[in-house]
């Protein structure tokens, strides 16, 4: 494969690649997820257990194997008793998480007001810092399911602090455009050492084949230091990109 | 009345209601209406004009509005009221003996029409300003053209209009001060425990449908509160009605709990002169109705204060009406209705969070909100010693339980903790 077939298809990569899954890399990363029995305001019990069950369902997919059943939460939550029950801080919700052996913890809140029914969510680590998200449960159920993969994506993306790969990405274009300067300098000196008549010394028999190996040089560094450019240029767009997307 | 009058101010009431648009509230089966009667003015040349009943007339009116298929307000807005509240003025007719009976005839008319059809018809019928005795030596409410006395009342509303229930809250003691000018005004009679004495005597036996939010201030002073502009009666009343005093979160606020809620913002204030008492009777056919119920579609927001968010705090909105107020207990929720379409600010202690509740049914979570500095100018309006005692014990079921217990009103039923069922 040519080196310019080969830079292709690197670049091909480049782009085709996604941002790694969060998902896939939160596989139990961030520890086990406890999430506390909803509770409820305006509405009855049934639609705040109904509503723990969908949130439920909605982690496990995201989270596989990572969410604690719920009577073992239970069981945990009895034991503890109504000691730190209402958090106002990242202190007493650290405190919170900490207790239930958790590294992450779920609440919810049922809602019943004003003809609907909504859930308000809350989710937070060991460092109390809690991500909060209202969700309307009168919708389809794809939609409240896109809410809830929201919002644990959202603090997934918080728990397993800043992403230095588009910061990398980033690094590798300024290198590659920085190279690609160096061959355009050295392809542009090779040039004028050809036009100038002193890229082979005097006239000898060897001046065609000498020609001809410099004229060969100028255009590798042509064609390397093109290659580098666009290959930053590529980088340098999917760096950003993926910066954004950790941004959102 | 002439006879022609009358059906004048009822064709004017019927366009004034059609301009308030919107959809109805809707609660199947049910139809609600508000009417509100406000009046600064005073028919006794030794008593002073009252200073904010009209502007409790607009917050009662602001708060009830979104929640019924019609509301009605009579008041004379004074100027600033009306910058205040400025699509107000347009609707209010005056609150006259005349327009009274003509909105009675109206909501008569329609009330009956819900009956028919098989629907419940419950109203809520306001009042705030002065009160006094009329010749034939009852307990009256000041209208611009005469006193209404208690007879009136009954006979010309009460017995008139065929609700199901009707929630009868008066804010008429007979004289009110400023906070800051306490018995700086002219002292004359009271008549306000007159007032209400009869009428929660008489109203149980002939009216079951009848519930009675009356205060029954035994002092001169109502207290009106110039910082907020508003009765400190009506403006605890409001608060509880829009959500502060439901104390188990089922979403729905009985006389129990409204009257728990009174109390509580009132027991840290210690001078009996400053109290503001109240008698709460709930309708003697169910003694367990709702006088709110959250959990209806109406055109109002919510603010949702989850469990954590602690102390004193209130609810004030752009224009600088203080919409709700409540001392909260730390491991309680509540929930408090909005007018939607506004951007308010959620203010305790020395800090704020702005908000915005964007439209009707939209939830905001006072937990997510961003907390920053109150500014200064804000901070005055609490600094006043009396203002600080209002509202200074936390509101919650322990309270609720002890209220209830001293007056011998069953309770509602508060769930202890979370179902922890597996």
């Amino acid at each position: 494969m040519s080196p310019r077939a080969r830079s292709l298809v690197l670049l091909a990569a480049l782009w085709a690649a996604p941002p790694l899954s969060a998902g896939a890399r939160a596989e139990c990363a961030s520890g086990r997820m406890a999430i506390v029995p909803f509770d409820y305001l305006a509405v009855e019990a049934p639609v705040a257990r109904d509503a723990e069950q969908r949130v439920r369902e909605a982690a496990r997919r995201r989270l596989s194997g990572c969410v604690e059943a719920r009577p073992a939460t239970v069981r945990r939550l009895e034991r503890l008793g109504p000691s730190l029950a209402a958090c106002q801080d990242d202190a007493c919700r650290a405190a919170r998480a900490s207790a239930l052996e958790a590294q992450s913890v779920l609440e919810g809140v049922a809602l019943g007001m004003g003809g609907g029914t909504a859930l308000a969510l809350s989710l937070w680590g060991r460092d109390g810092k809690a991500v909060r998200q209202l969700v309307a449960l009168d919708g389809p159920p794809e939609r409240v399911g896109r809410e809830l993969d929201d919002l644990l994506g959202r603090w997934l993306r918080g728990a397993r602090g800043p992403n230095l790969g588009p910061y990398l990405v980033l690094g590798a274009a300024a290198s590659a455009v920085a190279a690609g300067a160096v061959f355009g300098a050295l392809m542009q000196q090779t040039q004028q050492a050809i036009a100038g008549g002193t890229a082979c010394g005097g006239f000898s028999d060897d001046l065609a084949a000498c020609l001809e190996r410099r004229m060969a040089l100028g255009r590798q560094q042509a064609l390397a230091a093109n290659a580098l450019f666009g290959a930053g240029a590529a980088l340098a767009v999917s760096g950003t990109v993926w910066l954004v997307w950790e941004w959102q | 009345m002439n006879r022609f009058a009358r059906p004048t101010a009822a064709l004017a009431l019927a366009v004034s209601a059609l301009a308030a648009g919107g959809p109805p509230s809707s609660e199947p089966g049910a139809a609600f209406y508000a009417l509100v009667i406000a009046n600064n003015s005073s028919l006794d040349p030794a008593r002073a004009p009252l200073q904010f009943a009209d502007d409790d007339g607009a917050g009662y009116f602001e708060l009830l509005e979104p929640q019924v298929n019609e509301a009605l307000l009579l008041a004379v807005l004074d100027a600033e009221t009306q910058r205040r509240h400025p699509r107000l003025a347009a609707r209010a007719r005056p609150p006259s003996r005349r327009e009274l009976a003509a909105a009675v005839d109206h909501l008569a008319r329609r009330m009956a029409e819900d009956r028919a059809a098989g629907r419940r018809a419950v109203l809520y019928l306001v009042y705030a300003g002065h009160g006094q005795k009329n010749p034939a030596g009852e307990g009256a409410i000041t209208l611009l053209d005469g006193l209404f006395g208690r007879t009136d009342l009954f006979d010309k509303v009460i017995a008139r209009l065929p609700a199901t229930f009707i929630h009868l809250i008066v804010d008429a003691c007979d004289s009110y001060s400023f906070v800051h000018a306490r018995g700086a005004l002219a002292a004359g009679p009271s008549y306000g425990p007159a007032i209400t004495e009869q009428l929660s005597r008489r109203a149980p036996e002939r009216h079951p449908e009848l519930g009675l939010v009356l205060s029954t201030t035994r002092e001169q002073e109502s207290h009106e509160w110039s910082a907020i502009r508003a009765g400190v009666f009506s403006h605890q009343v409001r608060s509880a009605l829009a959500g502060a005093a439901d104390v188990n979160g089922d979403g729905r606020v009985e006389y129990t709990e409204l009257a728990a809620f009174v109390a509580s913002a009132n027991q840290g204030v210690e001078q009996a002169r400053g109290r503001v008492d109240l008698l709460a009777r709930p309708p003697a056919l169910d003694r367990a109705v709702a006088l709110t119920d959250i959990r209806r579609s109406t055109r109002q927001g919510y603010l949702m204060l989850p469990q954590g968010l602690s102390g004193r705090l209130w609810v004030e909105d752009e224009r600088g009406v203080r919409a709700a107020e409540l001392n909260k207990q730390k491991d309680r929720m509540a929930a408090i209705a909005l007018p939607a379409g506004r951007r308010y600010y959620l203010r305790g202690g020395t800090r704020e969070a702005p908000f915005e509740v964007p439209r009707p049914g939209a939830v905001v979570d006072a937990g997510a909100l961003a907390w920053g500095a109150l500014p200064l100018a804000a901070r005055g309006a609490v600094e006043d010693a009396y203002q600080a005692r209002l509202f200074s014990v936390p509101f919650g079921p322990s309270f609720y339980r002890g209220y209830v217990a001293s007056v011998g009103e069953a309770p509602v039923a508060i769930r202890e903790k979370l179902d922890l069922a597996p």
